[in-house]
């Protein structure tokens, strides 16, 4: 079982706080099982919600509506760009809301991030020894984190000041480095 | 730093290799600001425990039970505990295990907590020894935290 933690400070210009009392903290906890990595990311100590990621592949398939969708011709040539196939990799995986608001929109997403993280990089680099080439172990991830990160109490209604991509950023950011990969 | 993490082996009386794996964290302190700071409980049961290899690092194990406790106050002003399955089993030892584990430690400390158990895999079980009992590692674990957290309070 291979554990790793972090804990760096939050810069303030991406997450500002009412009061300047104690700096922002975040605490990174990622513990590795074999059929899970169960993942903690606190917001000064706090968390409050969990979401479980279980990675349900279609990755063979490159473009599964082909032949099926509206204007999809077999014979049209491949210079249309409305023939081009996008990866998705949101829909590589199943997200179920553990513990917390089952209606939210945003987390959801931002622990799709996460997972994708761990599974196109910081997995295939075996920092923890688990993983053989022959048999990827496919592994289900738990997060348990603060919907704080992402909820300001900062009103901010204007969506130029919004900063939920550059949070992700930072936080995918640390997780990486918490790896030192 | 808002809290801090413990590993330990707590080895059974009654056989010296069989142990429990624990990864704690705890908060700094338990105070009115810190009563959302969460305890954090990751364990596995080891039957093949040897005090010269810190062993953690190398053991595969794998997740069986995740629960969640907190405390909830009524309307009546008294507090119960309430508490969900994150990962449910149909084993039941892990599964009550985690329960009891995690409603308890709430009872005491008045916040939240998650408790994680693993199963060990792959490492050969020996015959003559007897399973480790679930009193006793309910016992242990609780006596473990409530004596982290008495360190912290006396730095």
């Amino acid at each position: 079982m291979y554990q790793v933690e972090t804990t760096v400070e939050l810069p303030k210009e991406l997450f500002p706080q009412k009061t300047d009392i104690r700096s922002s903290q975040l605490t990174i906890e990622a513990v590795h099982f074999i059929n899970q990595v169960l993942i903690q990311i606190r917001y000064n100590g706090e968390m409050n919600t969990t979401y479980e990621i279980s990675p349900k592949s279609m990755n063979t398939i490159k473009n599964p509506t082909m032949g099926f969708g509206n204007s999809v011709d077999y014979f049209q040539d491949d210079a249309d760009e409305s023939q081009q196939s996008f990866p998705n990799h949101l829909a590589n995986y199943q997200i179920t809301t553990r513990l917390g608001n089952s209606n939210d929109m945003k987390l959801p997403v931002i622990c799709t991030e996460i997972a994708e993280l761990y599974s196109k990089i910081i997995l295939p680099s075996n920092v923890d020894e688990l993983e053989t080439i022959d048999s990827p172990l496919n592994r289900t991830f738990m997060i348990t984190m603060s919907t704080k990160l992402w909820y300001d109490n900062v009103e901010e209604s204007d969506i130029t000041t919004n900063r939920d991509f550059q949070k992700l950023i930072f936080v995918l950011k640390t997780i990486r480095e918490m790896y030192k990969i | 730093m808002y809290t801090k993490t413990i590993k330990t082996s707590i080895v059974s009386p009654l056989n010296d290799s069989q142990s429990i794996e624990i990864i704690l964290t705890i908060p700094e302190a338990i105070d009115q600001q810190s009563k959302k700071i969460p305890v954090s409980m990751v364990l596995y049961h080891n039957d093949n425990y040897r005090p010269e290899t810190t062993g953690i690092d190398q053991d595969k194990v794998k997740l069986i039970s995740y629960h969640y406790a907190v405390p909830y106050t009524k309307n009546n002003g008294r507090t119960e505990v309430v508490s969900t399955p994150l990962l449910d089993t149909n084993v039941d030892l892990y599964r009550d295990l985690t329960r009891q584990i995690s409603t308890l430690l709430v009872k005491k400390l008045n916040i939240p907590v998650y408790v994680a158990y693993g199963e060990l895999i792959g490492a050969p079980v020996s015959q003559s020894a007897i399973p480790m009992d679930q009193l006793f590692i309910l016992r242990k674990c609780i006596a473990f935290v409530e004596e982290q957290l008495k360190k912290q309070a006396t730095h």
